[in-house]
């Protein structure tokens, strides 16, 4: 029902079929025409022009006040405010000698301008060495329009290779605002936003822990489906450091790693200290897949001391060390993985060291059939070791049956699951066995029905929908005191986990319910694009029996108890807004609350703030948060961006960010403060500054990724634009 | 109040091509929802579909909020982002390119690592489950003549 | 070509008279001058006898038409036949220099082959038969609708097969590359 507007405004687009080139061999047989005030000529001899003369082919246009054309040698002299145009590309300059067919050629005192990259300059001399090949000498490379120029690089041999869109420059310097800032012997860079090899925006920082830090990366476009990026970076207070990144993608499997090398770290007695880590999954053909992640450190300080060096790695304190096999069934999979965590232990304050799996045999099965008698089966035979806790073998089996019934006004859902589980431990158990089993049914029965009704709000035509649910689950009681707990915890109450047969994650702890849950969705939704403009949702948990099995604390009597409620709006495209509150009918006391709005009202403007409230209740840890995060251009040149983590509780900014962005057209600068709370006490502060020379260092991955990250929303400056077609400056 | 019971969740196209890579969990359960609970059956390929689903991105990140006293985190946010358009095979747009995203909160410690790991899966398929949920009350308003 | 500057002029029109006070005769109606390969087409043409014993001719085109000229040049034996073609409101023959001289809208061809090689146009052209020179002027006079600024234009095909042998007698001034680029030419 939207017919496309008939009036859209045309738009030329370039588009890669466009013949923008005649094949080799018909350009020696293209016509050559001469315009100007007068000409004499012998034919086949020569043709000269005088007067405003134009000399047109095909692939070539020539502007001067005096052209010479020999037909034998195919050349044109011409001289007077010369103009060569091709391929878009402009060179200026007083003379110019060149071979129509083989555009060799020299022009003197020349101007030139390059449309992929809008990157122009001044050189001595260029010598056309070929179609699409030319080198100048004591040549100038920028891409700022305005004038007096903000930056340029300045190069004795400039090489420039149209055709693959490279250009070398050799004793070269970048002089930024009239000052040389850095030194190139040797520089290659992109004159096309293809993927090039080149320097990236270098990045000069400040910070509290590693003094003054400078990394300046270079991109090796090594393959179309390999590429790297080396970063080598000074470190005053430690030393020299070198990162190297790489990606790589096979039709089979693809990956990417990194690996960081500080050889001796001076604040450190001399200690190598590196970081690294490789991830990479892909197929084996006959149904069998991989997928490996692999993470190490040095030692525990890494994630104190290089916390900003790896992006992958950041300041972790657990790092995966994991590999998966899985096989492909019919009706699902089955997985041989390990599983291990390097934990960075700080023997002052002591971090929890989470259980390894090593290994683990997964299966998962499942019926294909959506509606009428399905079934699922699920089963891991798992090795935990743990060096701070009692280790052990775990085998679960756990069988379900179901038989959802789906109308489009409502759903019912019988299920009945039966989990087997038996422990063997290395060490005697609490109550001293060393083996236990425990097999425990659940029946549950989750129903619900959709009601639709016409409303308006404000005078705006909705659509109100109201979702009514009952959850019911009855398991019987199992003493779980004794068995080990690998991997089970409590589930915080949110969406996804108030409709759920078991109050714990994991499969450790199975708790006996007879609850019912109740609830009710209502949605606002935009009846011509279904759009949900809002949404209220209310659950109430009522226990008929007390819940016995608890991981800390005492049984949870009979009654009411959880409540949730989560209300969301996002009634324009430009703010949105989400409350959710978790209240315990029982203890009188609201366990959770949290609230967020976004208002993005355009680009390069988004505001977002949340508020996370998080009681003491139930052996939880009392939390008051406050997180804004903000990306705003001030004015058509300024942006700021920033992120505050604020503990109310404590009283200070646990993780706090603050950036200024200025975009000078051709170059942009990035000054970011960042702040990043280690321990209680200690925190470190950075000062980052980087300079980006558009066109010239290349957009690579922006060393401050972190502000991609936490702020939702945040738009990378200068995204690469459409090359200006070749017909747009056309003379 | 007006409330009736839902009629009908069938779709205005019959057939429906869903393009996406074919390991994508969300596509995977897009195709489940629509053959549960609608008659529109999921087409081949493009040429042969009334409408093309395309999914233009899907994303799931995990930003921290909150800290416990030692500097480990406390309490993660996690967000599931997709990005989706609907367009006839002739590339007339349906639904213009749209984003949809769910966030929830999922508190965290060090030792209850693996605990953690199950309850953001969890977290992920419940809020992908909505995602659809919302997406299937737009896929129901388009209208193709 | 080179002999036709010895060959005889016939002429054929409908009528002719001769202008004693200037000497010379002047045909009108259809008018076909030929001169060994060279034919020339007009409305009237007047050709007057020096006393030197040179001829000099002159074709108007009939008003909103051209006079036009046709001339086969000399090329070496096995290469394609070269011939001009020319056409003007006014077209001069000059028998002493073997000049042609065609004024409004002029046009200037050479065909090889009877395919277009080379297409010169503008307000006036002078052709030398003998070195093979042409010139062509432009000037506000020669506007047209299309090209206002009575610009000149020519067009060249270069022609990839074995270098063809220059048709003009004298051999090629020596053409040397200069390595400095001079200002001058």
């Amino acid at each position: 029902q939207e017919a496309t507007p008939a009036s859209a405004p045309l738009q030329l687009t370039p588009s890669l079929d466009l013949l923008q080139r005649l094949p080799a061999q018909a350009e020696a047989f293209e016509p050559l025409f001469v315009i100007a005030d007068k000409i004499t000529g012998q034919n086949n001899i020569y043709v000269h022009a005088t007067g405003d003369v134009q000399l047109r082919k095909h692939s070539i246009v020539i502007k001067t006040d005096r052209l010479r054309y020999y037909f034998v040698e195919n050349e044109a002299v011409a001289n007077g405010n010369v103009r060569v145009l091709r391929d878009g590309n402009l060179f200026t300059g007083p003379a110019l000698r060149m071979q129509l067919d083989t555009y060799r050629g020299q022009m003197p005192d020349a101007n030139y301008y390059f449309r992929v990259t809008q990157g122009h300059g001044h050189a001595d001399n260029i010598d056309f060495l070929g179609r699409d090949h030319l080198k100048a000498d004591n040549a100038t490379y920028t891409t700022c329009t305005a004038s007096p120029v903000d930056w340029f690089v300045q190069a004795t041999h400039l090489d420039l290779n149209l055709a693959d869109n490279t250009g070398v420059a050799r004793d070269a310097r970048v002089v930024f605002k009239g000052a040389t800032i850095l030194p190139l012997p040797y520089a290659s860079f992109p004159l096309s936003d293809a993927r090039k090899s080149g320097w990236l925006p270098p990045t000069l920082g400040v910070d509290s822990r590693n003094g003054v830090d400078l990394a300046v990366p270079y991109y090796w476009n090594i393959a179309p489906n390999y590429d790297a990026t080396l970063t080598p970076r000074v470190i005053l207070r430690r030393g020299f450091m070198g990162s190297l990144a790489t990606r790589w993608l096979e039709p089979t499997f693809s990956g990417r790693s990194q690996f960081d090398l500080l050889p001796s770290d001076s604040s450190d007695s001399g200690n190598s200290r590196w970081a690294g880590y490789v991830q990479q999954n892909g197929g084996l053909g006959h149904g069998l897949s991989y997928a490996v992640n692999y993470q190490q450190v040095s030692d525990d300080n890494w994630w104190q001391d290089f916390g900003g060096v790896n992006p992958v790695i950041g300041s972790n304190r657990t790092l995966p060390q994991q590999g998966s096999l899985t096989y492909g069934l019919p009706l699902g999979y089955m997985q041989l993985s390990v599983n291990r965590w390097q934990t960075l232990q700080n023997t002052a304050a002591p971090i929890g060291v989470p259980y390894n799996q090593q290994p683990q045999l997964y299966t998962h099965l499942q019926s294909a059939n959506y509606s009428g008698l399905s079934w699922q089966f699920d089963s891991a035979l798992t090795r935990f070791t743990n060096p701070a806790a009692i280790s052990g073998d775990r085998l679960y089996l756990n069988p379900q049956i179901s038989y959802p019934v789906v109308r489009p006004g409502g759903f019912i859902t019988p299920k009945l699951s039966f989990n087997f589980t038996r422990y063997v431990t290395d060490t005697a158990m609490t109550g001293g066995a060393t083996t236990a089993d425990r097999s425990v049914p659940t029946f549950s029965l989750d129903s619900g029905l959709v009601f639709e009704r016409p409303t308006s709000l404000f005078g705006r035509a909705l659509t109100q929908t109201l979702e009514p649910r009952l959850y019911y689950v009855y398991t019987p009681y199992r003493n779980q005191q004794n068995l080990p707990n690998f991997d089970s915890a409590d589930l915080d109450l949110n969406l996804s986990t108030i409709y759920t047969d078991n109050v714990f994650s994991g499969v450790d702890r199975i708790a006996d319910a007879n609850n019912l849950t109740g609830g009710v969705t209502s949605r606002l939704l935009d009846p011509r694009t279904g759009v949900e403009l809002g949404r209220l949702t209310l659950a109430q948990r009522v226990l008929f029996a007390p819940q016995r099995v608890v991981l800390s604390g005492n049984p949870i009597p009979a009654g009411l108890n959880d409540t949730f409620a989560l209300a969301s709006a996002n009634l324009s495209t430009h703010w949105s807004a989400e409350a959710a509150l978790q209240y315990n009918m029982r203890l009188k006391q609201s366990q959770q609350i949290s609230a967020g709005a976004r208002w993005s009202p355009g680009p390069y403007k988004t505001i977002s703030t949340s508020y996370l409230y998080q009681s003491a209740a139930s052996g939880q840890i009392p939390l008051r948060y406050i997180n804004t995060a903000w990306q705003w251009q001030l004015s058509p040149r300024w942006y700021s961006v920033g992120q505050a983590n604020y503990s109310i509780l404590d009283k200070r900014f646990n993780d706090g960010l603050l950036g200024f962005e200025y975009d000078g057209g051709c170059w942009i600068g990035r000054i970011v403060l960042q702040r990043n709370s280690l321990t209680q006490a200690t925190a470190y502060t950075r000062i980052l500054f980087q300079l980006e020379l558009v066109g010239f260092s290349r957009l690579g991955n922006n060393p401050l990724s972190a502000l991609k990250q936490n702020i939702p929303g945040y738009q990378i400056l200068k995204q690469s634009n459409v090359p200006p077609s070749r017909f747009a400056n056309y003379e | 109040c007006g409330f009736q019971l839902r009629g009908s969740t069938n779709l205005s196209f019959n057939t429906l091509y869903v393009a996406g890579s074919e390991t994508s969990a969300f596509v995977v359960a897009l195709k489940r929802q629509i053959a549960a609970t609608t008659s529109t059956r999921i087409a081949p390929d493009a040429q042969s579909a009334q409408a093309v689903f395309t999914l233009l991105g899907e994303s799931q990140t995990q930003t921290a909020q909150a800290y416990n006293a030692d500097g480990t985190v406390a309490q993660y946010l996690l967000r599931y982002t997709v990005r989706f358009e609907l367009t006839t095979p002739q590339g007339k747009v349906l639904i213009a390119p749209t984003d949809l995203n769910q966030t929830s909160n999922l508190s965290y410690n060090s030792s209850a690592t693996l605990a953690k790991a199950n309850e953001s899966d969890l977290l992920y398929r419940g809020m992908r489950q909505e995602l659809i949920n919302r997406l299937m009350f737009q896929l129901a308003a388009v209208k193709v003549n | 070509a080179q002999t036709d500057r010895n060959q005889p002029i016939h002429i054929e029109a409908d009528a002719m008279r001769y202008d004693d006070v200037h000497q010379t005769s002047v045909f009108t109606g259809n008018v076909v001058v030929t001169k060994g390969s060279l034919v020339l087409r007009a409305a009237t043409v007047d050709v007057r006898q020096a006393p030197d014993g040179y001829q000099y001719a002159t074709a108007i085109a009939a008003p909103g038409q051209l006079a036009t000229f046709q001339q086969q040049l000399d090329t070496a034996p096995g290469q394609p036949t070269q011939t001009m073609d020319g056409a003007a409101q006014r077209i001069e023959y000059d028998g002493k220099t073997d000049v042609v001289t065609l004024r409004g809208q002029a046009m200037l061809s050479r065909l090889i082959d009877g395919k277009l090689a080379d297409r010169s146009q503008g307000n006036v052209i002078a052709y030398n038969q003998i070195t093979d020179v042409f010139t062509v002027e432009g000037g506000a006079q020669g506007a047209t609708a299309t090209n206002p600024g009575g610009r000149v234009r020519v067009m060249l095909t270069p022609q990839p097969a074995a270098p063809s042998a220059p048709t003009a007698p004298k051999s090629p001034p020596a053409l040397k590359v200069a390595p400095k680029l001079g200002t001058q030419p």
